[in-house]
């Protein structure tokens, strides 16, 4: 089931939260919504799945080329999972995944025990079989997690909607969890869309990243695109650490040689990311920016440094791996030369 | 040397070191001694005092002040205007909260006050404003009297009364309670295909359930005990329009003590059995809030 | 009706229950309050000014005023001892004291009154030792006085109650370890904090014993000019079936009412930011 949203607009009072958005998901993928918050991301996922309705007069929301911006989330055959779960605090494990199979009209209605044999089933692909009878307040919180999760597939939804599903967990468990989404995803291959502020929860269990900023869609891509050819100066610097040149700082330093040039536009800026900026031993006739390095922080496999450049005095974020850092024999306050393997800059720079 | 050390390090354990919290204990025996002090006159004896007068003359004459049909007829007549007060205000209770927290409307911080009027309004005016609507000069007295109905001076106008006085009640303890919970739950249950009432019975009613019983009690208690109100519609005819606590004065008046204070010592009673069950369902929400919440 | 249209939820019933909500509103307290105010706009300006200013009415208001006012001081000083017994010592029935501080709003007006008169008759279990002193509280103001405080006793402890529960106790330690001493962190630092807390409280006091009648009929001996409170008056003019007068008397503690709800929710929002902002 393919998800088309056209030209969505949302406003709360003055408040813009999106101002026309497009978007597709092709049938079958895993898709983040990926943004800072306040970005729109959420909205436009309760937008889809029914639980908000778009500003009147603005676009449609189609499910499988069929228009449903009129049809209530339940018609429309979506599971949805909230960020803090809304599990019903009075109702236990096998009760919450139950819900929504008994609250069919009579004629629709499994029999008790299809619904028992439903409910086991879920629960065994979420892991959670042992815990049927407990309460939410008795689970930990991926253990609600997978619970709420389990509750939304029960109603055999033809798409699932996830708000920051992981963003209620301590970091290790958030690891684990993504990867496990990631298999079940490969299981059951629903059409799944979900939010999230984390560039790489994002980047590495989805299919598609759509990154989103200021009410407005900024780039759609696989993580590899999103990462590799960021398609403005937003995209990337909120996919990972980014140093950012000044054209001038660079024309200072030499002819310059020591960069490839890309898509330099005058007067711009120029963006690199600290794998990306080589660092050699200073040596006198050599192309490079010259810097002192400052400061070195090398707790795992990857060491990184702060360097200083010289004529401008701006700092510069290197990483190279420790066994480079050890073969050069570099100590605080030596001198070295820059070079920027790739860089990237933008038409309409704007400040950030 | 060594001893001398040893007991200079132990003597902030010897002694223990005032907390910055603590008070010192004279100012705790003060406090404490005017605190149960002030409670115990102003309380605690006045409570006494209603059992102990009740009793004053034995047993056997308590227990005649209930006998008599007067006071049969009164505490028929308070159970009657609590029945239907009490199940009208839950039922407007839980239709304003349902309104207020699950949706937003303009005017909305004006309708939660209109609610709470009626806990400002004196007793006295509460009752007055019925008779300017429904007595003999009232705006519909004449075709009330054309028609043979009578509301003041009768049993309609102390249901009408008894349900102004407890009207905020219920709504005042379900507007926080379901405002702090949200409404994702319901949510959830909306995208699982419940539909509305589905909703409402069986993930917002059971949420709400202990709130509801607290401002149950609470109406209960003000709908039994209400006096300046119903004294205003009611008449006082004995045996007709006499509530418990109309009864009480009317005793009181004719110099019965004993059986003045044995129906008190009804009321009363009702006032502790309200006071337990309040503090038990305090009690059980304390508990539900210890153990670990769904978000943290 | 598009005003209150709901394009933002998916939860049905809104116009049910605020049809339900409006109806009932209207119909149980605001036609019957506008009934009141309707029924003056009949007097002309004279007549009504001459019903709320006589001077049995003035001194009624005095009484009622007066003793409202004192009945919430008293409160407020009573009330802040009796929060902080309760949140900050631990003794022996503790739950128990704690759980009858409510009973004021338990307990019926009329049994409050008929108890409060029958332990401070001259007669009575106290008043028996007062009598002797030539101190009267039955039949006086001062027994005016002690039922209003009796009736508004709940409001400034419950109030209170939360707050101090919420105060963080590294205030007090910072202040102890600046160097404070116990009073100074007490009129410096908490007083400070309880304040808008305490002030609503004492509103909520005052309001309650402005508009009390049960509790003090049966003590106050209800003495043209000396014991009587405005309430009672308002009765006393319906059994003379002067409905003018005491509608006009009703507009008057209605209007003291409604401006004094304003003031406590003023009060509570204060109170609020205050306690959001720390």
């Amino acid at each position: 089931m393919s998800i088309a949203a056209l030209n969505i607009r949302k406003s709360f009072g003055n408040y813009t939260a999106l101002s026309g958005v497009d978007l597709n998901v092709p049938s079958g993928k895993l898709v983040a919504l990926l943004g800072p918050s306040g970005s729109g991301k959420t909205t436009l996922l309760r937008i889809i799945a029914g639980l908000e309705q778009a500003d009147p007069g603005s676009g449609r929301i189609q499910f499988h080329g069929e228009d449903v911006t009129d049809v209530p989330p339940v018609k429309r055959g979506v599971g949805f999972v909230f960020q803090h779960y809304a599990l019903f605090r009075h109702m236990t494990v096998f009760d919450n995944v139950a819900f929504g199979l008994k609250v069919r009209r009579s004629r629709d209605r499994p029999s008790k025990a299809e619904i028992a044999e439903r409910v086991n089933k879920l629960l065994k692909l979420v892991q959670l079989e042992e815990l049927a009878h407990r309460f939410a307040s008795q689970l930990s919180g991926g253990q609600r997690q997978r619970v709420a999760l389990a509750r939304a597939l029960a109603i055999e939804p033809k798409v699932l909607l996830l708000d920051e599903p992981f963003g209620a967990l301590d970091a290790k468990v958030r690891k684990e969890l993504r990867r496990w989404l990631r298999r079940l995803h490969e299981e059951v291959h629903l059409t799944t869309v979900f939010v999230t502020h984390d560039q790489e929860e994002a980047l590495e269990i989805a299919d598609q990243v759509v990154i989103m900023n200021q009410a407005k869609v900024e780039q759609v891509g696989t993580p590899q695109e999103v990462y590799d050819h960021p398609a403005s100066p937003f995209v990337y610097q909120f996919l990972g650490n980014v140093n950012v040149f000044r054209e001038e700082s660079l024309a200072l330093a030499g002819n310059g040689a020591y960069f490839r040039p890309g898509a330099l536009v005058a007067g711009g800026l120029v963006y690199v990311r600290p794998h990306d900026v080589e660092v050699i031993p200073h040596e006198a006739g050599m192309d490079g920016i010259p810097a002192i390095l400052r400061y070195v922080h090398a707790a795992g496999p990857q060491a990184r440094l702060t360097l200083e450049q010289v004529q401008t005095r701006e700092l510069v974020e290197a990483e190279i791996s420790r066994v480079e850092l050890e073969r050069m024999r570099l100590t605080v306050n030596d001198l070295v030369l820059l070079r920027l393997r790739q860089t990237r800059s933008f038409e309409q720079d704007y400040a950030i | 040397m060594a001893a001398g050390t040893i007991s200079r390090l132990d003597s902030p354990l010897v002694r223990p070191v005032r907390r910055a919290t603590q008070d010192r204990w004279w100012v705790r025996a003060l406090l404490l001694t005017v605190a149960l002090g002030f409670l115990g006159l102003f309380l605690i004896v006045p409570l006494v005092a209603v059992f102990v007068e009740a009793f004053r003359k034995g047993a056997a004459a308590y227990f005649a002040a209930f006998a008599e049909s007067d006071a049969r007829a009164a505490i028929k007549l308070t159970l009657l205007a609590t029945g239907i007060s009490v199940p009208l205000n839950l039922v407007f209770g839980v239709a304003a909260s349902w309104a207020i927290t699950k949706f937003s409307f303009p005017g909305k911080s004006l309708l939660i006050t209109l609610i709470d009027l009626p806990f400002a309004v004196s007793p006295v005016i509460s009752g007055l404003i019925y008779v300017l609507m429904f007595g003999a000069q009232g705006w519909f007295g004449p075709w009330l009297i054309e028609h043979d109905y009578k509301i003041i001076f009768a049993v309609p106008g102390i249901v009408l009364a008894t349900t102004f006085v407890t009207f905020p009640f219920v709504a005042r303890e379900l507007i926080p309670l379901m405002q702090a919970q949200g409404s994702e739950e319901e949510q959830a249950a909306i995208t699982l295909g419940a539909n509305g009432w589905q909703t409402f019975w069986r993930v917002t009613v059971p949420n709400i359930k202990w709130g509801l019983f607290y401002g149950v009690i609470l109406c209960n208690a003000r709908a039994m005990g209400e006096f300046g109100a119903v004294s205003v519609v009611s008449g006082h005819i004995r045996g007709e329009t006499n509530t418990l606590p109309l009864h009480v004065e009317i005793l009181y008046n004719e110099y019965n003590y004993a059986a003045a204070f044995a129906v008190a010592s009804l009321l009363a009673l009702l006032a502790l059995v309200t006071l337990f069950l309040k503090s038990f369902v305090e009690w059980q929400h304390a508990r539900s809030r210890r153990e670990p919440s769904s978000s943290s | 009706m598009s005003l209150f249209r709901q394009r933002r939820n998916v939860l049905p019933g809104f116009g049910l229950s605020l049809g339900f909500t409006l109806t009932y509103l209207s119909l149980i307290v605001l036609l019957p309050i506008s009934a009141a105010f309707l029924k003056t706009m009949g007097m002309s300006w004279a007549d009504f000014w001459h019903a709320v200013t006589g001077p049995r009415v003035m001194a009624a208001y005095r009484l009622s005023f007066g003793a409202s006012l004192l009945a919430g001081g008293i409160n407020a000083f009573f009330g802040l001892i009796v929060a902080w017994v309760l949140v900050r010592y631990n003794f022996t029935g503790k739950k128990i004291v704690d759980a009858l501080v409510d009973l004021p709003f338990a307990l019926p007006t009329a049994v409050a009154g008929i108890a409060l008169t029958a332990v401070y008759a001259k007669n009575g279990w106290i008043g028996q030792w007062l009598e002797p002193h030539g101190v009267k509280i039955a039949f006086t103001r001062a027994g005016v006085l002690l039922a209003l405080t009796f009736i508004g006793l709940p409001f400034v402890v419950r109030t209170l109650q939360p707050v101090l529960e919420d105060l963080e106790p590294e205030l007090e330690e910072a202040a102890a370890s600046l160097g404070a001493n116990r009073w100074q962190t007490l009129t410096r630092v908490i007083l400070p904090e309880l304040l808008p807390a305490l002030l609503t409280g004492f509103a909520l006091a005052f309001a309650r014993a402005l508009g009390e009648y049960g509790s003090v009929v049966f003590i106050s001996g209800n003495m043209p000019m000396r014991t009587e409170i405005v309430p009672l008056l308002i009765i006393t003019k319906l059994e003379q079936y002067d409905y003018r007068g005491a509608t006009a008397l009703a507009v008057v503690m209605l209007v003291a009412s409604f401006a004094l709800l304003l003031l406590i929710n003023l009060l509570q929002k204060w109170s609020a930011q205050w306690r959001a902002q720390v």
